[in-house]
């Protein structure tokens, strides 16, 4: 097993909204270990995107911890902060708007390094910027476009050399290949596996494409309402989910293949809020199993398996 | 096979858009055939013209930039090029009708939803405003959303419900033909799941034809009977559902099922298409796909593919094919 570089405990954030405190991220806690994948599944309003932005520190925690290669990110002056930032890159979804339009590709990849002060010699960090281009697949002769010469693949591939340019150990990448089209969106991920394998990067994968994230991640978190209800090795939550949320959203996954088709188990009606939950189970409302106890008591995350955590009712934490 | 019998059929469709004083080769030669009670998915990548080809059945390409420039489409035996306006919008949702992809700017938000799946039973069906609300609170229903919310506005339903609202539109009328524009491609998973279960039970309860636009196969694999593969505004491969997912052949189709993860296997590696789609204002010459084709050839950069029968379901335009239909890829 690989050494633990992020471990999150028990971060919270609440939003004040007019309707009351939205619970976006509702006491998450996890570890990654160097060099793997944790994909974080979970459909729109889930909290998928505040948990990846809130780790970096973009969203202040409203509690918990972050703690990243053995420090307590909340407890890190803005200086700190800034410095460790080297380490914590983001890729974004958008390759449209997270760009900016009035730079031509190569200063865009160049600012961080220059921002950091890492590569004083221009020459040397010119260099820097065309190996960073090679690595994501940018031929050398788009090196003075603009992002809007660029189709999605290409700007995706400039968020990643970006995101690449500090040598950073960790990347959480949000939904970095939803907008692309599936031919393009193979080879960006392609390209992201061979940059870990090369770089011995962790990411943190979001994505709500399920087929994505088990192909992609070694670890698999589902989120529902702001609540991490389900975590297990990519295979174990595939083979055997132990949450019925987990097993509902594996059924419904369009798969293409007109054999061996499996059951689907539809579920009724909608997200609820997030807005002031009761201290019940979230998901009891739409459950095919709920019972008694579920629109009662909250259930813990336990560990049912080895390193296979669920919090239902209907699992016990193993006896050690 | 007879006009008649029917419900869609697309002779030799090529569409053009004038940008910038540069032509935009949309669709070319596209024949499309739908039997009543039959759902035929067309499936391509941005750009590969799906939309354009849904919006010519419709006549609402939008002018003056697109342009028909030639080929004929026959809803019910009818050529919806040949007929005056006013005859063309009684035919617009009443014999066919449209669901866009976007719900969420596809309704009138200040009108009750109610409103406006009776706004098309009141023009077309000639009901009265009263008999008109009640059936559209019948075809709420139908599409599982309590019948209660008729006079509510779209703001108050989420995503998968104004999807649903947006179905029960277009089914207002009975329409023979539905044109779904990537239906479910903005709703959540456990959504779409519900949403393509409502089209699934509408496809086994009538005789309605359905024309499905997506790019995703998982989707077509669900509730299409034909498969269409597009590319660069042509059809390179056409068949049944099992010619396509058992029996593929054209090397785009293949490398469309290599580009996607195998929810059984994640350890199968993907094997994507390299390079990117070509720009429709500058399509290589011979066969579009070419660049980006493993098997390409030398006449496959110089000469356009003949369309090739390989049984009476199932056609390929492609090169690999000219002599025989043996070359497996």
């Amino acid at each position: 097993m690989g050494e633990t570089l992020l471990e999150v405990k028990n971060l919270k954030k609440y939003f004040r909204v007019a309707a009351g405190t939205l619970h976006a991220v509702d006491d998450v806690s996890f570890t990654i270990d160097q060099g793997h994948t944790l994909g974080i599944v979970g459909e729109s309003g889930c909290g998928k995107t505040t948990l990846g932005r809130t780790i970096l520190r973009l969203i202040e925690p409203t509690s918990g911890e972050m703690v990243f290669g053995g420090k307590d990110l909340r407890k890190l002056g803005t200086r700190e902060m800034r410095y460790m930032r080297r380490e914590m890159q983001i890729i974004f979804q958008d390759p449209y708007s997270s760009l900016n339009p009035r730079k031509p590709i190569a200063e865009t990849i160049e600012e961080p390094i220059l921002l950091a002060g890492l590569i004083p010699d221009t020459d040397k960090r010119f260099m820097r910027v065309l190996e960073l281009m090679d690595t994501v697949g940018l031929a050398e002769r788009l090196i003075n476009t603009y992002p809007h010469e660029l189709d999605g693949g290409r700007r995706q591939r400039v968020g990643i050399a970006r995101a690449l340019a500090m040598n950073p150990k960790f990347i959480v990448c949000d939904e970095p290949v939803s907008s692309l089209d599936v031919s393009i969106q193979a080879q960006i991920l392609n390209l992201m596996k061979t940059i870990q394998r090369d770089t011995g990067v962790t990411y943190l994968f979001i994505t709500h494409d399920l087929s994505v994230v088990n192909h992609f991640s070694d670890d698999i978190a589902v989120m529902y309402l702001g609540r991490l209800v389900e975590k297990a090795p990519a295979e174990a939550l595939f083979q055997e989910p132990l949450h019925p949320y987990t097993e509902a959203l594996l059924s419904a996954i369009p798969v293409p293949r007109i054999h061996n088709r499996r059951e689907r188990i539809l579920l009724k009606g909608e997200l609820t809020s997030p807005i002031n939950p009761e201290p019940v189970c979230r998901f009891a409302a739409r459950c095919t199993k709920c019972m008694d106890i579920c629109t009662k008591e909250e259930p813990p995350l336990i560990e049912a398996r080895p390193k296979h955590f669920v919090a239902c009712h209907l699992h016990k934490a193993m006896v050690s | 096979m007879d006009a008649q019998q029917n419900t869609l059929e697309i002779k030799n469709l090529t569409v053009e858009y004038i940008v910038d004083n540069e032509v935009v080769k949309a669709v070319t030669g596209v024949n499309i055939t739908i039997p009543a009670g039959k759902t035929f998915g067309l499936v391509g990548e941005t750009g590969a013209g799906k939309t354009t080809t849904a919006l010519s059945i419709l006549n609402l390409l939008p002018l003056p930039a697109g342009r028909i420039v030639s080929g004929e489409i026959f809803v019910n035996g009818q050529n919806v090029f040949g007929l005056a306006p006013e005859r063309l919008r009684e035919m617009r949702g009443s014999q066919m009708a449209m669901v866009f992809q976007d719900p969420m700017s596809s309704l009138n938000p200040i009108k009750t939803v109610g409103e406006q799946i009776a706004e098309g039973m009141r023009i077309h069906r000639g009901l009265g405003s009263k008999e008109a609300l009640i059936e559209a609170t019948k075809m709420l229903e139908m599409v599982g959303i309590p019948g209660s919310r008729v006079s509510e506005y779209p703001h108050q339903f989420s995503g998968g419900m104004k999807q649903r609202v947006i179905i029960a539109i277009a089914l207002a009328c009975n329409p023979d033909l539905l044109i779904a524009d990537e239906p479910t491609t903005a709703l959540d998973v456990t959504i779409q799941a519900q949403v393509l279960k409502l089209i699934r039970a509408l496809k086994e309860n009538s005789r309605m034809a359905m024309l499905m636009i997506t790019h995703a196969l998982g989707i077509v694999a669900e509730v299409c009977d034909f498969v269409g593969i597009m590319y660069a505004g042509r059809i390179v491969e056409c068949g049944t559902l099992a010619d396509i997912f058992d029996d593929l052949h054209h090397p785009y189709t293949r490398g469309l099922f290599g580009s996607l993860p195998d929810i059984e296997n994640r350890r199968v590696e993907l094997k994507p298409i390299p390079g990117l789609i070509p720009d429709p204002m500058d399509l290589p010459p011979g066969c579009a796909f070419h660049p980006r084709c493993s098997y390409a050839r030398a006449e496959c950069s110089r000469d356009l593919p003949n369309v090739k029968w390989l049984s009476d379901t199932h056609y390929i335009s492609c090169h690999l094919y000219n002599e025989t239909s043996e070359n497996k890829l």
